[in-house]
């Protein structure tokens, strides 16, 4: 397969499309699950949770370095042979569209209950999705480029938490091991959730110039700098919430940021979801990208553009039909589950697979 | 291009749209400046609300406006004053919250809780405890040319910076206010006259109003929780014979420097005692006795503002363990370092803490005298 120009794309900006595609949603409700699973060592779940994401990373890239000019939607095929290589592409495609679903779902209802409280929710929707349309019809180079200027705002983030270090209280996290090691690393299992979106490789790793060492650098460099960022965030709002107060908050981050305020700007926190939102756009874009790469595949010659449209259009569905938080929950556990079958257990079988039957693309060193 | 523009005429309308559902114009709002709690008849509440009116004309100055309103809880009451000016009201402004002394004795918690819940409210409105009632304070309208919300708030700023009084806002209390490892304490308003005093600081305990300290014990508190403001200073007594004339008998001094090492150590027998070293650095502000240039007399003084002192933190912690206000946050101290002793102690820590065996000290060092010897 010829890579077109247009759709090559560095190993930097390898690298800031896997930390667009991991900071979502997860990051304000993050410090409060953590809490809740692990108490004060609810920061050394988010590492841990990092740990595991990187040995899937490599997984992955086994996966994917075999295909060296293939995506995941055609080497499948080649793996497993046509028709169940076609469906299981069809699933992923599902995945990747239920994702974004829940993302943007969840991500109306915090801007709903925290901004605009009297905009209708399918206003909200509709006006991300466009600006993810706009961008996703773009070819990939486009999209990384805008990838990597945004990820600048993840620096904004981190210097607006820094404020909340003038009300913290280290004893707060004391014991660390209150909740008992095995509560530690079983909410780690739950901080694995606002970590996804790694999974990007699968798609775009055939477009990333270079040798395949240096892809999984980029990428695992990238997973670092997010596991890091989420850490820092979890044990920020540690030491700046009392463990009795964390259950009360459910975005502990604006939360914080809200009670603070300059001399020109009162609200803070407003300031903080504004560039949030920018994160959270790309986000979606990521995943809408990876489910109209499919589309475009099976559907379009390989033109991923054509199939944004109604991509997109699936996601402002199931976001809509999700505005009970029962059909969201719904959401979540399907979510967490296929979360597991499509990146963990479904790679690594195609992983020995491909290594039994030696189907090696011809391009392997 | 013919998508392009309608891509383009959609995205602009819906931008647009955007703010047609949210928007909240300042001209359509009442602006809270402040808001004060008092017990009424009955149970219910008597809420004040203090806006601000702007006038019509430039030479005409802002006014303050009154609105009482009686009701269950503080939502309920807003919506009765509400109901009793035009337009909206609006809280995103609001400087303080004042919750008079009768009611504080109870939870105060269910008074502030619309605050936290509302995402518009102003988290850094300052919050006050008032001697008798609040309503009382924002009733004086104005204290001299400014307007009364506004004169608490700069009074409360101002107050914070000598030491007087906690740094506290409804946000930073928010943590304290549920959490059993710690006591917070509030500022405490008197009226005086026209006129607003605050010195002296409201202990509580759990939720609810138990004591106040006086003016030096406040100071003295704020200093034993490590929160010294900008300027604190002390005017400490010399001898100790009551007949002595004048303003002769007084020294006046500036704490530069304040460290404290706070240890919290369980005995075998589950006995807590806590001890408390603090080190000032002083400057001398005013000592119209003598002279200071005498090493041996400044060693004097320094063992005598010592002694004065740690005398004035064992008083003031003595009336903090009558409150039962944790306020040095010897339980998180607890849960953290020593969490056996916690699950044993916390059904009853208000009256643990009572036994909490507290041995102060206080270090005082003259290094500073002014440009005069």
């Amino acid at each position: 397969m010829m890579i077109p120009e247009q759709s090559r794309i560095t190993q930097g900006q390898f690298m800031f499309f896997v930390i667009q595609s991991q900071v979502g949603v997860g990051i304000l409700t993050l410090p409060h699950k953590m809490q809740a699973a692990a108490k004060g060592g609810g920061w050394i779940s988010t590492l841990i949770a990092g740990l595991i994401v990187q040995v899937i990373i490599v997984i992955l890239w086994g996966l994917c370095r075999r295909f060296p000019s293939d995506t995941l939607f055609s080497f499948l095929p080649k793996i497993t042979g046509k028709l169940l290589g076609s469906l299981l592409g069809l699933a992923y495609i599902g995945y990747f569209l239920l994702s974004a679903g829940t993302i943007l779902s969840f991500f109306a209802e915090i801007v709903g209950k925290w901004v605009l409280q009297a905009t209708p929710r399918w206003a909200l929707l509709l006006l991300t999705l466009l600006t993810c349309i706009y961008l996703v019809k773009e070819p990939l180079q486009v999209i990384a480029r805008l990838f990597v200027i945004s990820s600048f705002t993840i620096i904004v983030m981190v210097l607006l938490s820094l404020f909340g270090y003038a009300n913290a209280n280290f004893t707060y996290l004391f014991p660390i091991t209150d909740a008992g090691w095995g509560n530690i690393i079983k909410a780690a299992n739950e901080a694995l959730f606002p970590l996804v979106g790694y999974e990007v490789m699968l798609v775009i790793y055939p477009f990333v110039e270079g040798k395949s060492g240096g892809k999984l650098k980029a990428a695992s460099v990238g997973n670092m700098l997010i596991v890091l960022f989420y850490t820092f965030e979890v044990f920020t709002n540690l030491v700046i919430f009392s463990p009795a107060i964390m259950p009360a908050i459910s975005e502990p981050l604006l939360y914080m940021l809200k009670g603070f305020s300059f001399q020109i700007i009162q609200r803070i926190d407003l300031l903080f979801l504004s560039l949030w939102i920018f994160i959270v756009s790309t986000a979606i874009a990521s995943w809408l990208y990876m489910a109209s790469v499919g589309l475009g595949h099976f559907f379009h010659r390989g033109e991923h553009k054509k199939a944004v449209f109604y991509a997109a259009f699936i996601v402002f569905i199931l976001a809509l039909l999700s505005e009970d938080p029962s059909i969201i929950d719904l959401y979540d556990r399907i979510l967490k589950t296929s979360h597991y079958l499509f990146v963990v257990v479904l790679p690594l079988i195609f992983l020995l697979f491909s290594y039994l039957s030696k189907k090696r693309s011809a391009l392997t060193r | 291009m013919k998508r392009m523009c309608i891509t383009s005429t959609a995205l602009v309308v819906f931008l647009l749209m955007a703010g047609c559902w949210d928007q909240d114009l300042l001209r359509n709002a009442r602006l809270i400046y402040g808001a004060g709690f008092d017990l009424a008849p009955n149970g219910k509440l008597l809420t004040t609300i203090v806006i601000r009116d702007l006038p019509q004309s430039e030479q005409q100055s802002p006014a303050n406006d009154i609105i009482y309103a009686v009701g269950n809880t503080p939502r309920d009451t807003r919506d009765k004053a509400d109901n009793q000016v035009s337009r909206l009201l609006r809280s995103y402004r609001n400087r303080v919250i004042l919750i008079g002394e009768e009611l504080a004795k109870q939870d105060i918690y269910p008074i502030l809780d619309v605050f936290y819940r509302d995402p518009k409210s102003a988290l850094n409105a300052k919050i006050a405890v008032t001697q008798g009632k609040a309503t009382d304070i924002l009733s004086l309208k104005k204290v001299g040319n400014v307007l009364i919300a506004e004169e608490i708030d700069e009074l409360i700023k101002s107050k914070e910076k000598t030491t007087s009084i906690p740094k506290v806002t409804l946000e930073t209390i928010y943590p304290a206010i549920i959490d059993p490892g710690e006591d917070f304490v509030l500022p405490y308003l008197v009226r005086k006259g026209k006129r607003v005093d605050i010195s002296r600081i409201a202990m509580f305990h759990d939720q609810r109003f138990t004591g106040v300290l006086s003016p030096d014990e406040s100071t003295m508190c704020l200093l034993l929780q490590a929160r010294m403001g900008k300027i604190t200073s002390f005017t400490q007594k010399l001898s100790a014979q009551k007949d002595h004339k004048g303003s002769h008998d007084y020294i006046t001094f500036q704490i530069n420097k304040s460290k404290r090492k706070m240890e919290v150590l369980v005995q075998p027998d589950d006995q807590i005692s806590v001890t408390l070293d603090l080190k000032w650095t002083v400057g001398v502000e005013e000592y119209p006795k003598d002279q200071l240039n005498d090493k041996k007399m400044i060693a004097q003084l320094n063992q005598h503002l010592s002694k004065a002192m740690t005398d004035l933190a064992k008083k003031t912690l003595q009336k903090m363990q009558e409150a039962r206000c944790d306020g040095l946050g010897i339980a998180r101290q607890l849960m953290a370092f020593h969490p056996e002793i916690w699950k044993r102690q916390k059904e009853n820590w208000g009256s643990n803490y009572q036994k909490v065996h507290f041995a102060p000290q206080i270090h005082v060092d003259i290094t500073k005298k002014g440009i005069i010897n």
